[in-house]
Parts: C-alpha cells; sequence; structure tokens
C-alpha cells in the first residue's frame, strides 16, 4: 500500500465514522427527545387533537393575536395558533367548517397578515400535518417540530425546558419602562406593516374568497381586528397601509354584508403583556366582547 | 474496443437497476416514459448505424428520431405553454391539460438526440443496450446534468471496477467533492435564497420592491443560483467519481468571465457545448457573415432559454443572452478582437473592468429568470431602475443629517425596507462576492486528483494571485470532511432547505 492510497484509504474511513455514528445518534436522540419530551407540552398537537374532535358550535381562527387574546368557553373553541399565515387560518376555518355541528366562525381581520415576512411564510407543509388525522411514523421529522431540532438538542444538552410554562404572574404593559415598549412597538410595526399591493395578493384573494364561501355555506363569519397597544397604534400611525388594510377587511364585510369589528382600540393598554399581545385579563375582556357582539354569546 | 468484463457487466446492470429505482421515487409511471424513451432511441440508432453512409434512408430515419423526441419533450414541457400562448394571441379559451412534467425529461431528451446525430454522422455506434442505458440514466447527473456525451461515457462504463488505491482514491475525492458541494448549496446558496425568496415572492404577490430591495434581491439571486448550481454540479461529480465515473467539467468559475463569451464557457459548459455543436454549427455558425452570425446566436440562446423553461421569461432571458454575445461579437469586430486579439486584453484594468460589467449583465438577465411571470419580471426591473421609487432605512435619516433634506426633495423617502436585511445582508454579499471572484474552484483545489473531464489539472489553486496547498486526502480531513457534511445532513433534515434551482429543468 502506497502513501496515497493509505491516506485516501484513511480519509474514507474517518469520514464515514464520524457520518454514520453522528446521523444514528442525531436521528435516534431526536426521536427519543421529541417523543418523549417535546410532543406531549406541544400547543400543536393540542390545537391538532382539538380541531379533529371539537364539538363547538363556534370557533375563532387567529394567529397569536387570537391565541393569547380569546379563551375557550362553553359552545366556543379558540383554534387559533402562534405564527399562523393567513392560508393555514383560513384552511383551518374551512376545514371547521365542514363539521355537522358548526354554527359560526371568527377569523382574524388584522393588517399584519399582508406584511412581508407573513406573505413570504411557507406552511403547506405545517398545514397537511395538522388535516392528517394519522401521526407519521417518525414524529422528529413533522414539519412542526424538525425545524427546531437544534434548539431541542441545545436545551436537552444543558438540562434546559424544552418547552416554556405559562407564568402565573400577570405582565401589565404599563408595568414596563415606555420607552422600552415604544422602541419595541416601532420594531413590531415597522416589521409588520402591510406592502402597499396587498390588494393584489394572493392571500388576500384567498381571504375574499373564503369568507364569502364560508357564508353562503350557511356559517356565520365574523371579522375581528384584534386589539393593539396605544403604543403600537401611535407606531401604525406613520404607516398609511395599515389603515388601508383596516378599511379593506371593514369593506369586504360591508359588501359581502357579514359582521366585522375592529376592536384595535378596545382595550387599555394595562390589558396588554406587550404592545400587540394581551394578557390573561385582556383575553377575558376581549372574549365577552367579541363573543357577544359576534354571535349574542354569553360567556 | 475495450473488454467488458462480467464484472464491469454485473456493476452497470446494478447502477441501472440504481439509477430507475432513483428516479422512479417520485413519479413511477414516468418510469415507463424513461425506459420507452431508451428503448426507441436505441433501436433508432442500430436502425441508422446498420444504414450505409450516406444513405437515402438514414436522414429520414434520423428526422423521424429527432421529430419524436421533441414531440414528448413539447407534450410534456412546453403543452400549455402553448395552449396560454394561442389563448392569448387568438382570444379563444382552451383548457389546460394535466401534465406532471417528467423528471429530468430535458436533459435524457438532449443526451439521446445528440446521441442519435453522432450514430447519423459515423462517430458513435453502441451496440450494448446495458451500456445505453446507464448513459442516460446515471443517477449523478440524470437529474440536473451535466448533459453527458456518449464519446466521454461509453468507454468509462465499460471498465473493469476499480480495486485498491484506485478504489479509495476515488472514494476519498468522491466524498471530499460532496462535502465542498453541499456546503455550497445548504449554506451560501440557501442564504441567499432566503433574501432573494423574500424579494421575488412579494413581487410574485403584488408587491412593487423599491430600489434598494430590487438590488439586493437579484444580487442575492445571482449568488444563489451561483451556488446552487456550482454545489449541484459538485455533488454530481462526486457521486459519480464513488462509482469511478469522471462526468464532464459543468461550471467553472463563471462570475469571474470578463466578457459574456468567457461566461458561456463557463456556465453549464455542457448545455453550451450541445447548443453550439447541434444547433449553433449546423445554422451556419459564424461561416455566413457577421449578420448571420448574430441572428444564430439570438436563435440558439432563445432556444436555450427556452429549454429551461415552458415561458416567457425563459425565452427572454436567452434572447437577452443572445443580444449581449452579439453585442460580444460585435465589439470584437469593430476593435479587431477576439480569441486570437486576447493578449493585448490581459491589463488588469481592463479585466476588472470585464468581469465586473459582465457579472452586472448576467445579474441583470436573471431577474427574467427568476421573476416567473412577466409582471414580476415588470415589478422587479421597476425596482432596479427606480420606477418604484427610491427608500432608505429610517436611520439613513440621521446618518445623513442636513444631506437628507435634498435627499428627500430627489423624491427618497424614509422608511421601513421589510425585505432588505441591512448590513448583514451587505456584509454576506461582500463575502460571497469575494469567494466567488477570488477563491479557487473546487476542481483547482483538487486539481491533482483529474477531478473532472476537460478540467486542465494545471490549474492550481490561488488566492488573489499565490498558490495555496491543492487538497491531500488524510484522516484528519476526513474527519473536518465528515463533521461538516454531519452537519449539513442535519440542516436538510431541519427541513429548511429547497432543491436545486436546475431540477426543475
Amino acid at each position: 500500500m502506497n502513501s496515497s492510497t493509505s491516506s485516501s484509504k484513511l480519509f474514507f474511513l474517518g469520514f464515514t465514522l464520524i457520518f454514520m455514528v453522528g446521523i444514528a445518534v442525531f436521528i435516534v436522540g431526536s426521536e427519543y427527545i421529541v417523543r418523549t419530551i417535546v410532543a406531549p407540552k406541544s400547543d400543536f398537537d393540542t390545537l391538532r387533537e382539538r380541531l379533529h374532535t371539537t364539538q363547538a358550535p363556534y370557533a375563532a381562527f387567529a394567529d397569536s393575536h387570537g391565541a393569547r387574546g380569546l379563551l375557550d368557553q362553553s359552545g366556543f373553541v379558540n383554534l387559533s395558533m402562534g405564527g399562523d399565515n393567513l392560508a393555514t387560518i383560513l384552511e383551518k376555518a374551512q376545514f371547521f367548517s365542514k363539521f355537522t355541528t358548526t354554527k359560526g366562525v371568527i377569523i382574524q381581520a388584522d393588517p399584519h397578515h399582508f406584511a412581508t415576512y407573513r406573505l413570504n411564510r411557507e406552511q403547506s407543509a405545517l398545514r397537511d400535518d395538522l388535516f392528517k388525522r394519522k401521526t407519521p411514523w417518525l414524529s422528529f421529522l413533522r414539519p412542526v417540530y424538525r425545524q427546531y431540532l437544534l434548539e431541542y438538542w441545545q436545551a436537552f444538552l444543558l438540562f434546559s425546558p424544552t418547552v416554556v410554562e405559562p407564568t402565573q404572574a400577570i405582565v401589565r404593559l404599563t408595568d414596563l419602562p415606555p420607552a422600552e415598549v415604544a422602541k419595541t412597538a416601532s420594531i413590531r410595526a415597522g416589521l409588520q406593516t402591510p406592502i402597499a399591493s396587498f390588494k393584489q395578493t394572493e392571500f388576500a384573494n384567498l381571504y375574499i374568497r373564503t369568507v364569502q364561501t364560508l357564508q353562503r355555506e350557511g356559517i356565520d363569519v365574523c371579522l375581528v381586528s384584534f386589539p393593539i397597544s396605544s403604543a403600537y397604534q401611535n407606531a401604525v400611525k406613520k404607516e398609511p397601509t395599515y389603515t388601508t388594510a383596516l378599511e379593506f377587511y371593514a369593506g369586504l364585510a360591508k359588501q359581502s354584508r357579514m359582521k366585522y369589528f375592529d376592536l384595535s382600540s378596545a382595550l387599555g393598554d394595562e390589558q396588554f403583556s406587550d404592545p400587540d399581545h394581551l394578557n390573561i385579563e385582556g383575553a377575558a375582556a376581549l372574549t365577552k366582547i367579541v363573543l357577544n357582539n359576534c354571535f349574542d354569546l354569553n360567556p | 474496443m475495450l473488454n467488458f468484463s462480467a464484472h464491469a457487466r454485473a456493476s452497470a446492470g446494478f447502477l441501472v437497476l440504481a439509477s430507475l429505482f432513483f428516479y422512479g421515487w417520485w413519479e413511477p409511471i414516468y418510469l415507463l416514459l424513461i425506459l420507452t424513451s431508451m428503448l426507441f432511441n436505441f433501436s433508432m440508432a442500430r436502425t441508422i448505424a446498420a444504414r450505409p453512409h450516406p444513405s437515402t434512408v438514414a436522414k429520414p430515419l434520423l428526422i423521424v428520431g429527432i421529430a419524436v423526441n421533441l414531440g414528448a419533450l413539447g407534450f410534456f414541457k412546453y403543452a400549455n405553454f402553448f395552449i396560454e400562448s394561442f389563448t392569448i394571441l387568438n382570444g379563444q379559451t382552451f383548457n389546460s391539460l394535466t401534465i406532471v412534467l417528467p423528471l429530468a425529461i430535458s436533459f435524457f431528451t438532449f443526451q439521446q438526440i445528440a446521441y442519435l446525430v453522432d450514430v447519423y454522422r459515423n462517430k458513435a455506434d453502441e451496440t450494448d443496450f446495458l451500456t445505453y442505458c446507464l448513459f442516460v440514466t446515471f443517477f449523478p447527473q440524470l437529474i440536473a446534468g451535466p448533459i453527458v456525451h456518449h464519446g466521454e461515457m461509453m468507454g468509462q462504463f465499460k471498465k473493469a471496477v476499480a480495486r485498491g488505491h484506485e478504489l479509495w482514491d476515488n472514494l476519498a475525492v468522491g466524498l471530499a467533492i460532496i462535502a465542498m458541494g453541499l456546503f455550497k448549496k445548504v449554506v451560501l446558496a440557501e442564504q441567499m435564497a432566503i433574501w432573494s425568496d423574500r424579494v421575488f415572492n412579494t413581487a410574485q404577490m403584488g408587491g412593487d420592491p423599491t430600489f434598494i430591495e430590487a438590488w439586493v434581491g437579484v444580487i442575492c439571486f445571482t449568488f444563489q443560483i451561483y451556488f446552487d448550481f456550482s454545489g449541484y454540479s459538485d455533488i454530481a461529480i462526486g457521486l459519480a467519481r464513488l462509482f469511478g465515473i469522471r462526468l464532464p467539467l459543468n461550471f467553472d468559475s463563471p462570475y469571474k468571465a470578463t466578457n459574456i463569451v468567457d461566461f458561456w464557457r463557463r456556465w453549464h459548459i455542457t448545455l453550451s457545448r450541445f447548443l453550439r455543436d447541434y444547433i449553433y454549427f449546423p445554422l451556419g455558425g459564424n461561416r455566413k457573415g457577421p449578420m448571420r452570425r448574430y441572428v444564430n446566436l439570438m436563435t440558439v440562446m432563445a432556444l436555450g432559454g427556452l429549454w429551461h423553461g415552458a415561458g416567457w421569461t425563459f425565452i427572454l432571458w436567452g434572447v437577452l443572452h443572445g443580444a449581449y454575445l452579439a453585442i460580444n461579437h460585435f465589439w470584437w469586430f469593430i476593435t479587431g478582437g477576439g480569441d486570437e486579439h486576447q493578449g493585448r486584453r490581459f491589463g488588469r484594468t481592463y479585466r476588472w473592468l470585464g468581469r465586473t460589467v459582465t457579472l452586472l449583465a448576467v445579474a441583470l438577465s436573471w431577474t427574467l429568470f427568476r421573476a416567473g411571470t412577466m409582471d414580476t419580471a415588470r415589478s422587479m426591473y421597476g425596482g432596479l431602475f427606480t420606477l418604484n421609487g427610491v427608500v432608505l432605512p429610517p436611520h439613513y435619516q440621521t446618518i445623513l443629517g442636513t444631506w437628507a433634506d435634498t435627499a428627500s426633495q430627489m423624491g427618497i423617502t424614509f422608511g421601513s425596507i421589510p425585505t432588505y436585511g441591512g448590513g448583514f445582508q451587505i456584509v454576506w454579499i461582500i463575502c460571497v462576492l469575494m469567494v466567488v471572484w477570488f477563491f479557487p474552484s473546487t476542481q483547482e483545489l483538487m486539481h491533482k486528483f483529474e477531478p473532472a473531464i476537460g478540467f486542465d489539472k494545471t490549474r492550481s489553486p490561488k488566492i488573489m494571485g499565490l498558490n495555496i496547498p491543492a487538497w491531500r486526502p488524510s484522516l484528519c480531513l476526513g474527519i473536518i470532511s465528515g463533521t461538516v457534511v454531519l452537519a449539513l445532513t442535519i440542516k436538510l433534515l431541519q427541513g429548511q432547505s429547497g432543491e436545486f434551482i436546475y431540477f426543475q429543468f
């Protein structure tokens, strides 16, 4: 064996050993972490289960504004999920509308769904997983988990919790330094500015088509623009497209004769935990307002 | 003729089965298409080869063979495009057909047309169907090229399987090249894709990118497609090398090109070779005067654009490159340039000016390639040429100070630019530009091991003119490469990487 052969052989053996052992450990470890630690506490799996089994006649569909802004009640289920884009929200509403028990749906009508980062968010794989009843054999490859595998490993190796437990203390925006709140609100409002030509987007067309189809099918459709704090409102005043987007939802509701409530300034800052998410007190208050206005329900 | 031993035959048989399995994994029904295509073309080639040359029968047979191949390609890839174009022109509505584009149809069709033409020209005659099948289906290059030529592959497929030092060298070289290709795709191309997708997708959804957004989007796509195709080409070459097969060079640092002619000698080299040998030369090439040459260039490049995709944006992309080539040749014509005068163009300033202008021209053309629809392309070009306004990030108002008022008077506004990644993105762009312009290619790093057919193995690796050590196998490098590939595979498992751009063709 000459030296080149022996070097090539050593290269191959070193490469193969590291790769094969590493990939085996990663696959087995990832499956273990996801199955035993992450999945049992997963909001996604809980929501998936509720979406498939709920008997409630009314449901809400939104992103984190709705997930943290509405509370389940008798006859009402909140099927909102943080990070959902409009396609996911609307497909979930359509899925729910097929149940024989369904009477009405609340659909989010917030301008930030037409912001660039939302329009670009690809969630088709996530939706496929959500609408399937059967869980795939390898859990760690499910879209909801696979994107966070490295974070799970990091938390697992550092013995830190992989799922943040909700705190019992109520966070009030008014307790936070105003300058910090204004800065955060400004950054978020900048990120969440709708694009100028949002009415021409696929999402806008999908929104119009879906809510009108649901209405034709006899579903009571209620569009809701969720509350935002005063700091956030001040920040979005600079963005004309924000107002245009609210007008788009209002115009659609008027044209289609469906209910629409712009609740963006309905609640005070003490009911927010950050510039655009409600705390638990805010959620309780909003739930009453929304259910009462949309469906004459009194929780 | 090389002795096609039983061992080599068994290996070829295994590779054909593995390649067909690989091909059928995505859409099993299209196995029938590729099998029928291979049977038809092999039979046609045998029939043509059996005729005496010249013969009055061979030519019609060749025409039938080419027509059937182009017919299949036209049906599967272009039927809906023609229907839609006819609908627009005619005003009548025709229903589109439900056709799923068969994987790699453009590649295996061109490869087989070239083979038929060469059989007709008496330059090829393969009698063994197994070898022919391997030539068409060999999985490392089946999906996205390179478009291999029978002359450079058949002999290799019949060679005895490597053993001993050749086997270990092939494995080490193959794995090292795969590692480099994966790195280019998963790290560099994917990072660029995040930024370019934001802009192009926004434009596709009806948004109008402003000046900065459009430019960073186009620049990022320019580097995305570079590293995507370079990475794919490396992986194809590396995979083939694991089986002891050398593929032709398909990508040779194209953004180092100092003119557009040079660019097409470096980008998708095997496609350029096909277009030159089987379309440009038969059309007359440059033998019928400069005007005819320019027309031929435009025609060939328009067809090259259409080969990439069934859409007007691809055709226009091809036409634009045809125009670039015509302008390049015209420039040489009026300045007495051309290959024979390259010597006087070796001045550093001239080369860098040429390199910059070429890269800029190529980047502008990629806008059409990526856009997908004419509306998207219009919107992107609107942004590039300031028609959608110029918006600077809000903090520039502070940076510019009193100049901010002047900027405002010029129509420049200050506001959020959601698709722009800020200084971090600019740093990335500068870094990848440095890599593209100054770093050696994979082939240069591996030059001692003859990584690809057609690569000048005396080209040693250099960074800014300074020699650096070429790649040599060792245990340490094996462990590092294994770790890199492991990390990249984990990133792939996270599902955040898109497919190779050239897979769609």
